[in-house]
């Protein structure tokens, strides 16, 4: 699983990835230098948790995607079936472009998962 | 929870052994990383913890200064490079209002209607800066002007409750109690939690004043005469997104349109479920489809707090705008310096086209001026 993130990281802008169960516990995380593994850790889980929890009550469900755009970068939550990847990227970056990296990432974790290598 | 940067060591820092001056320190680093909400936050609680430290008060009183005249000349710029549109000039209005500066609202408003002739919001930003003025200086001139203005919002809009409740309540202090009654009534209809209104109301349903048959000028002489002109101008702003600007200045450079503008915007077309405002004072439930309950519309505003603290948590400044789609619809946010937009698209609405949705209807609403592109 860590070798999908690897190569996620390796497109242009992204700081870093991690997985993360629809509970919101971090299953694994692949980070650049600067970014605290249990800062992400924590906040990709109570995220996810918050915003599941909080799109239950409105009758939303579980989400496929959540991408959010801030002043200083970008976070992309997708849904990979059995967990959801959390990538986080430089403000910059072009997301039409990185989602096509993020996009294939997510298969492969799905396809992972199904095999349960 | 900082990853990287000296923010990291600050918030340790004013964690570990908070002080006026280690928590004033992350505020000024906040402030000057252009996160000034965080920045205000942060003196907030500084003030709580050490309420009665005049530097705390002196800086916070600092920031506050450097924030609106930051924004004056922001939107001053805007007003410039667009002088019919209302909202630039509204905006500067609003912040002026903010700053106790009647004298420059009225200028601001004078100029934006010279622009944008009858311009309902700008009238009515107007004529509560002559009735703020007119409480302090007992100007008849401005009581008049404002007068004038009110009925000229309620010509063009009968419904603006705002302009009916001032008209009202000035009818009443002026003696012209059946005129009050009629402005009232609807209004307290409407709003019956309003008790100053209800209260205005049942005084002049009480009877024919003493000033009834008084022309307007004669009854304006006649009550200033008493030295004091106890105007209420209401707690509620008439732009309800605009709500933060007395307690806290905005920090991005925003244009403010009209609520009920926004959501006759985003009510063209098909399938939007729901659109809540969660700002400063809680969330508002500006939209709320068939079979959607008033407390899940409001929980939307979860998305908001769970967005920004995990933006804030991981040093990536303030959101702007996030998307969310699932097999239930699309959620758009957009984030304003006040509070955050949130829209519930029905799954019948591409995600893209719920985005474009939003964006339209904020630039309908003259809310556009700052947003971003999309993610």
């Amino acid at each position: 699983m860590r070798d999908i993130l690897q190569e996620l990281n390796r497109s242009v802008g992204v700081r870093g990835s991690a997985v993360v169960t629809h509970d919101g516990i971090l299953v694994t995380s692949e980070l650049t230098a600067g970014l605290d593994e249990d800062a992400v850790a924590a906040m990709a889980s109570s995220l996810v948790r918050n915003t599941i929890s909080t799109l239950r009550r409105v009758g939303f469900g579980e989400f496929s995607l959540f991408t959010m755009q801030a002043t200083s970068g970008k976070m992309v939550v997708a849904d990979a079936e059995v967990a959801y990847l959390v990538v986080v990227t430089d403000p910059g970056v072009n997301l039409d472009l990185t989602m096509v990296d993020i996009e294939a990432a997510s298969y492969r974790l799905t396809k992972r998962g199904q095999l349960g290598v | 929870m900082a990853l990287f940067g000296p923010l990291r060591r600050l918030r340790k820092r004013a964690h570990d052994t908070p002080s006026p001056s280690t928590m004033a320190e992350l505020a000024e680093t906040y402030f000057k990383q252009g996160q000034a909400d965080e920045a205000f936050r942060t003196l907030e609680r500084a003030m709580a913890m050490y309420p009665d430290s005049d530097f705390l008060r002196n800086l916070t009183a600092h920031l506050r200064r450097v924030e609106f005249e930051r924004q004056i000349r922001v939107l001053q710029r805007l007003v410039e490079e667009r002088p019919n549109d209302p909202t630039a000039h509204l905006a500067l209005a609003e912040i002026y209002f903010a700053m106790r500066d009647t004298n420059m609202v009225i200028e601001v408003v004078t100029e934006g209607l010279t622009h944008c002739p009858g311009e309902e919001n700008l009238l009515l930003v107007g004529a509560r800066a002559r009735l703020e003025r007119c409480s302090r200086d007992l100007s008849e001139r401005d009581c008049l002007r404002a007068v004038e203005d009110l009925r000229q919002v309620l010509q063009d809009n009968p419904e603006n409750h705002d302009a009916r409740r001032l008209l009202g309540q000035l009818f009443c202090l002026l003696g012209h109690y059946r005129a009050a009654v009629e402005l009232l009534e609807p209004y307290v209809q409407y709003n019956p939690w309003d008790e100053h209104a209800q209260s205005w109301l049942t005084a002049a349903q009480a009877g024919p004043g003493p000033a009834e048959s008084l022309v307007l000028e004669e009854a304006v002489t006649r009550v200033f005469k008493r030295g004091r002109f106890p105007i209420d101008l209401g707690g509620e702003r008439e732009h309800p997104l605009v709500e933060s600007l007395t307690e806290r200045p905005m920090t991005r450079d925003v244009v403010l349109g009209s609520t009920e503008r926004l959501k006759q915007a985003l009510m063209l077309g098909e399938g939007l479920r729901a659109a809540v405002w969660a700002g400063l004072r809680g969330p508002e439930v500006l939209i709320r489809g068939e079979g959607l309950g008033e407390a899940n519309v409001l929980a939307l505003a979860d998305v908001a707090s769970a967005g920004e603290r995990a933006c804030l948590d991981m040093d990536l400044g303030r959101p702007e705008r996030a998307v969310i789609t699932g097999p239930a619809g699309t959620v758009v946010m957009v984030g304003f310096a006040n509070g955050h937009l949130l829209t519930f698209f029905s799954p019948t609405l591409r995600s893209r086209d719920a985005e474009r949705r939003v964006s339209d209807a904020l630039r309908e609403a003259g809310m556009a001026a700052e947003e971003t592109s999309g993610a």
